[in-house]
């Protein structure tokens, strides 16, 4: 039988990740079924569950599913599905510090129990439901009296140091993490900090010290790990720098220093009725093409997201700027709908296939392609901002969804005069009797509404 | 990881001479410390580096800053009986830590 595995899940040998029959599944070694059982029994998935730190899991045993004979073994682990998963390099400051506290919280509860995580990659955590949750089930180990926590320096650069970057240095960690899939090594860390950032506590402990050391004895053939056991190294310290780091990261502010769209919901030149305009449209729309997932492409802090959620299964929002995602998140998080995805995401430069052969991470336009998109007020930025000529920008929108709500602004409209302030006008094509005509060739114009005087028009868009 | 107890990070000028004291007293000279095991004990499923590991024992207290101290001290003995012995090229190595998990 061939199973549809996961092409990102290789690394760990306890277990991978299959499909089948539209449902999510877990291979499990021998050792990973008796530790599973285990941990179901005495109701330690069942109260991390509980307590929104991990994702559903439950043991099925593969004659259930249909899979006996499959060489699976007796027994496999189900997980509630992920309908799209987003990587680190793709979440706001805030989403990655709560995925960071996550991780913390669950360790010490693992720590509680004799348990312990194996590794403490960001790409254990999702965002799913409206919150941050922790899915690799199987990082769950049994806690070895006398060891160390083996995944702290591996956390410290998926989490603590990108974090720290952001909030210390002003500069979005997004970039770094998608260069770099095991994020910012301790040394590399090191020397991007002033020397007054340096003598801060945590940095000076977490960074300093820890770039000092591994500076001076990586390339030894000296072996540490018996050292712990010798020194008696116990729970407590393990438990100690886990509650100082979540100190640390719960301290850590965030300010949108260069963020241009931050407030833009709250400074852009629309009038109030031209506002009415535009969430009526949309919202008809969405009645009209009654899709099942919209994806809003330049979705700003989330809006037109939040108005259409409740009429569809999920919305992905994709903006360029961190700030505006972590204000949607937070609005989701704080109460909002759990079906709404904020994604950090440039549509000039979406996130790659990356990782082991191009396949371990997919490529943002494989994950995010929709029933329907919504790209209001976005086309300028494509089209000027990134001198990308319109009917290119007509194919991808196609690509990503057949059916949708474009929002054409013209070039008498004052936000794009201001990008062509200081710029030779090369758009001579940029008209909306041609953007008319492209769109014609891909998709049904249904209706067509102006607004701005006539600078703004939105469009309604059916399958051709 | 190479074995190479006298290796010492030096290295802006490039790589220089250095004197390297024979190999199984540098060995037995960790192992009297402590150091070195033959059986390593648990398993680690990543692979938990370096300055993770060392900055660990700092903070576990007094004991693990000893272990530190240990190594720290061989270093500069090593130093020392270096200069009576034979030489190796050193050169500086990236960062250790450079693995994911999943
Ligand atoms: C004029 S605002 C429109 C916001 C929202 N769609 C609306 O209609 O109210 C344009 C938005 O597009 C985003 N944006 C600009 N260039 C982008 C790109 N290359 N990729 C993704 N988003 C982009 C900006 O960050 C900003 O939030």
């Amino acid at each position: 039988m061939n199973l549809n595995f996961d092409p990102g899940s290789f690394k760990d040998p306890d277990g991978r990740i299959f499909e089948h029959q539209g449902s999510i599944y877990r291979t499990l070694s021998p050792g990973a079924v008796a530790r599973m059982r285990a941990c179901l029994a005495d109701g330690t998935l069942g109260a991390l569950i509980d307590q929104e730190l991990l994702i559903e899991s439950t043991l099925i045993s593969t004659a259930e599913i249909g899979l006996a004979d499959a060489g699976l073994g007796e027994t496999v682990m189900q997980h509630a599905r992920i309908p799209v998963l987003t990587y680190p390099s793709e979440w706001s400051f805030d989403m990655l510090r709560d995925a960071a506290l996550v991780t913390l919280d669950l360790l010490q509860q693992c720590l509680d129990r004799d348990l312990m995580l194996k590794d403490a990659t960001a790409f254990n955590v999702a965002f799913h439901d409206g919150r941050m949750q922790f899915f690799d089930t199987l990082s769950i180990d049994d806690y070895v009296e006398g060891a160390p926590w083996d995944g702290y320096a591996q956390f410290c650069r998926e989490f603590l140091f990108p974090l720290m970057l952001t909030s210390y240095r002003g500069i979005e960690f997004q970039p770094w993490l998608r260069g770099s899939l095991s994020g910012i090594p301790v040394r590399a860390f090191a020397r991007l900090l002033s020397l007054r950032e340096k003598f801060r506590g945590p940095v000076l402990k977490h960074v300093v010290l820890q770039a000092k050391l591994d500076r001076s004895f990586a390339d030894t053939d000296t072996e540490m790990r018996s050292s712990f056991k010798t020194m008696k190294f116990s729970k407590p310290m393990i438990a100690g720098n886990v509650a100082g780091l979540s100190k640390t990261l719960r301290k850590l502010g965030y300010e949108a220093g260069d963020s241009v769209w931050g407030d833009y919901a709250s400074s852009h030149s629309y009038s109030a009725e031209d506002e009415t305009t535009k969430r009526q449209f949309v919202d008809q729309a969405v009645d009209h093409l009654s899709p099942s997932t919209i994806v809003d492409l330049g979705g700003n802090i989330g809006d037109y997201s939040l108005l259409v959620a409740p009429k569809v299964d999920r919305v992905l929002c994709v903006d360029i700027d961190p700030a505006c995602i972590n204000t949607l998140y937070r609005r989701i998080r704080d109460g909002g709908p759990g079906n709404v995805i904020p994604i950090v995401g440039d549509l000039l430069n979406p996130t790659p296939a990356l990782g082991w052969n191009l396949t371990e991470r997919r490529d943002l336009f494989e994950r995010i392609r929709s029933e329907s998109f919504f790209a209001l007020a976005l086309v300028h930025h494509l089209a000027i901002g990134g001198n990308v000529p319109l009917p290119r920008v007509v194919e991808t929108l196609h690509r990503i969804a057949p059916s949708g709500v474009v929002e054409w602004v013209d070039k008498q409209d004052a936000m794009v005069q201001r990008m062509l302030r200081n710029r030779t006008d090369v758009f001579e094509d940029y008209t909306w009797d041609v953007f008319r005509l492209e769109l014609e060739r891909r998709f049904n114009i249904v209706k067509t509404v102006e607004t701005h005087n006539g600078a703004r028009r939105l469009c309604l868009l059916e399958p051709r | 990881m190479r074995l190479n107890l006298t290796r010492v990070q030096n290295n802006k000028h490039g790589s220089i001479r250095r004197f390297v004291f024979p190999r199984f007293l540098t060995l037995s000279l960790a192992a009297a410390c402590g150091l070195v095991t033959l059986s390593t004990p648990a398993h680690a499923y990543i692979d938990p580096g370096t300055g993770g590991m060392l900055l660990q024992l700092l903070l576990g207290g007094a004991a693990g800053a000893l272990v530190i101290g240990k190594l720290y001290w061989l270093r500069i003995k090593e130093g020392f009986q270096s200069i009576f012995g034979g030489g190796s090229e050193s050169e500086e190595s990236g960062d250790s830590d450079s693995e994911t998990g999943n």
